[in-house]
């Protein structure tokens, strides 16, 4: 006995009667399981890979866009000569 | 007891399934405390090994091989329900809408479990229940088994402490009635 009154297994002994206890109401399904098998799987990293592709061609369509339209920082930038500062 | 017969999962996942369904239910119940989320995890985890069958190598029973797709499968879950709950918490909606009475319904053990990691439940469970060894647990879980063996230990621990004061809570309150 230890100081709270339990038997140092009292522990592992209620883990082993209630886990014993837990039941599944469904229990298995065999041709939901080959319902879920036939189905193609989640690839997610198709999705990040296909994501990633089609930002980075939005990015260079518009950067090929701007500098050719001459549309933002791209623009090229008139030279302010030293004269036209002092004129 | 004689022990039943290793399954080839390759060839008998069909019987491998129905033997070990409750056994993998019970570990995936155990890290999200939901009885009808445990059944779809275990579902899925049965899916994943279904198409890595042949991947199987018999090194350890296949029961661990299914409780190592299932803690993972479990572990996955519980983080993308994180994710979710950080990126979106006015959408995230949780497994049932009694978020607070299923909290309420909460057995003593399953408080004592809920103070633990996912990962640490697992391990309680996978050693204390289903009797694998701290190597075998350790396979499983994927982490050294001098560390199995200290968070075990740590576990127990606190889950006792709990245990202790649910039960002192429970005795106060019974007795203020």
């Amino acid at each position: 006995m230890n100081a709270t009154g339990d038997h140092p297994d009292e522990l592992v002994r209620r883990i082993q009667s209630e886990i014993s206890s837990w039941t599944p109401e469904r229990g298995p399904r065999w041709a939901e399981l080959n319902r879920g098998v036939e189905e193609r799987p989640r690839q997610i990293f198709k999705v990040y890979a296909l994501g990633a592709t089609a930002l980075a061609a939005i990015l260079f369509v518009a950067f090929l866009a701007m500098a050719a339209f001459n549309v933002g920082t791209l623009v090229s930038q008139p030279v302010v000569s030293q004269s036209q500062i002092h004129r | 007891m004689e022990k039943p017969a290793e399954l080839d999962p390759a060839t008998q996942f069909r019987e491998l399934y129905e033997r070990e369904y409750r056994s993998v239910y019970r570990t995936v119940r155990a890290m999200v405390f939901d009885s009808s989320l445990a059944e779809d995890l275990c579902q899925e985890c049965f899916v994943r090994a279904f198409r890595s069958r042949d991947k199987y190598k018999p090194t350890g029973p296949p029961g661990a091989w299914l409780h190592r797709i299932a803690v993972n499968v479990a572990i996955s879950h519980l983080r993308r329900e994180k994710l979710a709950r950080v990126i979106a918490p006015k959408l995230w909606v949780g497994a049932g809408s009694g978020g607070y009475e299923r909290v309420e319904a909460k057995t003593l053990l399953e408080r004592g479990l809920d103070k633990l990691s996912p990962k640490v439940r697992a391990a309680v469970v996978l050693h204390y229940f289903h009797g694998y060894t701290r190597d075998e647990v350790a396979r499983i879980l994927g982490i050294p088994s001098g560390t199995v063996a200290s968070r075990i230990a740590k576990a127990m621990v606190v889950m006792r402490e709990e245990l202790v004061e649910s039960e002192q809570t429970g005795v106060a309150a019974r007795s203020g009635e």
